[in-house]
């Protein structure tokens, strides 16, 4: 029995022993089971949490891209907007962006371009020199690259071509140093400017072949005193040459007589050849030429000229020169111009009036800076208020048969030498015209002023 | 014929070629030859006695030579005028002939055209001159007639008889035709026709 006993006290012992052990498992397995229940919450705050921030993530994401696409298309718009082809290259001038503006320009969809070389886009001999260009500004940085916009020569799609100012912007990004080429056709001012060109050398022409008809026209007015001048010698060898042949003919022969006829005959020759030749310079037709010469010069040749006209209408014209004037710089055929259309005005009003012993009288003066001054002074009766105010009028004229180019055209003659043309208006007897001119000096001086401001 | 000794060509123009070629021209033509360069210098040398005549230039400076012929026909000149000059002006030329020009050339002229121009012209220059001379010597002669003598010579030139003449002057035809014999003496006629003749030369 005592076996038993402690057999059943081994019992007792092991099944409060497992009753323990059982308690400390359940004990275990709630801990656990807390444990687990707490675990699970935490993963799920953890869950929820991650959730968030990848929700916030996205719509970061969301909220950049929108903005940056937003930025892109504003970008677009804008350089699609601009009236200049605009195009991006990299730093191998490779294009990476066409405006509407350069698709335009050169007949290329942005999508056909992109990837090309700038160099397409050029006409040579630019398209050769681009890539150098460009190679040459990526390794010396030499900043005159961007710094001037250039004049170059365009080619479309369809390989035509087209004048066209570039400029060029760069910049650094991520990528490398990138350029902004910025054009503007020039093809609509070139033609403007052709135009403006060819309508100048129309309004040029037209004034030369108005200078001419209005030379023609006082050569004209001159022409019987020309006549006369060369007819005059031309009787003389007539008369001369028909002495010699009564001298051939007679029966004593001196044989002296026959050379002086001979040597007569040659001096009025060349003296109606010199009266030719000085008719022929100052009817040559063509753009004006200066030369250095000085106003007694072209003064003296065109009182030769006028003599015969002033003798014939019995007018008296005198020169009261003014010594030491400068030289001046002018085509002295149309200073002659002037001054016979003054001269012989005054001739005319003159003869028309009817004036006890006409006279026209030169004078040159030096004036202050650097101007010489020349009038033309008659002692006809004034000329009206109404009329000086229309002196200058194209068109305008007193006379019967007058053109009404002489004046205005003299005055434009005047200035396009830099000087002026006007008439006299504090006169009470008489009628004094007068004009200007720059002499040698005033020209350099002007032109050593112009060097300094723009220097 | 032309009295070519006795007669000068009077050569006016400014311009001193014209002078000299005419006057060589003159010259070989054998005619005398007298040039000066202004109506002037001319006027100042002129005798209106001596016989020739005026080769006159129109355009000059001072006097022209219209102006020298208007000078010359209120004085009373003979001298025949042929002008020459460089410009074919017509009006001028016109008026130069009305005013009495003998002649008008335009320059450059032909040597045997204006030779031929210059001998007529002396041969008019003589013939007036020769006319002038009779007409003074008639004057004369009638100068030298008594009153009476003068009275009887108008009335025979005008074809009037010796009788009519002598109721006219209530006179004796006898005493009238003493008268008339006085007359044709003094007046170097012959015949009646040849006093009427006398009698137009003064008119």
């Amino acid at each position: 029995m005592n076996a038993s006993k402690q057999s059943l006290a081994e019992i007792e012992a092991l099944k409060r022993k497992v009753k323990r052990e059982k308690s400390a498992r359940h004990q275990s397995e709630q801990i656990l089971e807390r444990k687990s229940t707490e675990l699970y919450h935490t993963n799920q705050k953890l869950k929820q949490a991650l959730a968030e921030l990848d929700e916030r993530a996205i719509a970061k994401e969301k909220q950049l891209v929108g903005e940056l696409r937003a930025n892109q298309d504003t970008t677009r718009t804008l350089l699609d907007s601009a009236q200049e082809g605009i195009f991006g290259a990299n730093s191998n001038g490779r294009l990476f962006s066409f405006n509407r503006a350069a698709e335009e320009m050169f007949g290329y969809d942005s999508g056909d371009v992109i990837g090309a070389g700038v160099s397409i886009l050029l006409a040579s001999p630019y398209r050769e020199q681009s890539d150098e260009s460009l190679r040459s500004f990526l390794q010396s940085g030499d900043e005159s690259f961007l710094q001037e916009s250039r004049e170059l020569i365009a080619q479309r799609a369809d390989g035509s071509h087209f004048p066209i100012e570039l400029w060029v912007v760069n910049t650094v990004s991520a990528d490398g140093t990138i350029f902004f080429i910025l054009i503007r056709d020039l093809s609509a001012q070139k033609a403007a400017e052709q135009e403006i060109f060819k309508k100048e050398v129309e309004v040029q022409q037209a004034r030369d072949h108005l200078a001419h008809i209005a030379r023609v026209a006082t050569l004209g007015e001159i022409a019987a005193g020309i006549a006369h001048e060369v007819n005059q010698p031309l009787a003389a060898i007539t008369t001369y040459a028909q002495s010699g042949h009564r001298l051939l003919d007679a029966k004593v022969r001196e044989k002296d007589d026959i050379a002086y006829v001979l040597q007569q005959i040659e001096r009025q020759a060349s003296r109606a050849s010199e009266v030719i030749s000085r008719l022929r310079s100052s009817i040559k037709y063509g753009a004006a030429t200066r030369e250095r010469t000085s106003i007694d010069t072209i003064i003296a040749d065109t009182l030769t000229l006028i003599c015969v006209e002033a003798d014939r209408k019995k007018v008296e014209v005198e020169y009261r020169p003014e010594c030491d004037l400068e030289p001046i710089d002018v085509d002295s055929v149309q200073i002659q111009q002037v001054l016979i259309n003054l001269i012989i005005n005054a001739i005319q009003a003159l003869e028309a009036a009817n004036v006890q012993q006409p006279r026209v009288v030169l004078r040159t003066e030096p004036r202050a800076h650097q101007q010489i001054y020349v009038s033309v002074t008659d002692n006809g009766p004034p000329i009206s208020r109404e009329t000086m105010d229309q002196l200058f009028t194209p068109f305008f004229s007193t006379k019967e048969h007058g053109l009404g180019i002489g004046l205005s055209l003299c005055r434009t003659l005047i200035a396009a030498h830099g000087g002026s043309l006007n008439i006299n208006r504090n006169r009470r007897e008489g009628n004094e015209f007068f004009f200007t001119l720059p002499t040698i000096n005033a020209v350099v001086k002007a032109s050593k002023k112009m060097e300094s401001s723009n220097g | 014929m032309v009295d070519v000794n006795n007669a000068t060509v009077y050569v006016v123009d400014d311009d001193e070629a014209i002078l000299d070629s005419l006057q060589l021209l003159l010259k070989t033509a054998g005619l005398r030859a007298c040039t000066y360069d202004g109506p002037e210098k001319f006027l100042s040398d002129y005798q209106p006695t001596r016989p020739g005549c005026l080769i006159l230039d129109i355009q000059m400076p001072g006097m022209t030579g219209l102006e020298l012929q208007e000078i010359l026909a209120d004085v009373g000149s003979i001298l025949p005028i042929i002008f020459i000059t460089g410009h074919a002006d017509i009006p001028i030329a016109v008026q130069a002939m009305k005013d009495g020009a003998f002649e008008f050339l335009q320059k450059p002229f032909n040597d045997t055209v204006l030779l031929d121009y210059v001998t007529k012209a002396l041969s008019l220059n003589e013939r007036q001159q020769k006319e002038i001379t009779a007409t003074q010597s008639v004057i004369a002669r009638i100068e030298k007639l008594s009153p009476r003598e003068k009275q009887v010579f108008e009335k025979v030139a005008e074809g009037k008889s010796g009788k009519v003449i002598a109721s006219e002057l209530n006179l004796s035809p006898r005493t009238i035709e003493i008268y008339r014999s006085h007359v044709m003496l003094k007046m170097q006629a012959t015949s009646a026709v040849e006093l009427a003749n006398l009698m137009n030369i003064t008119r």
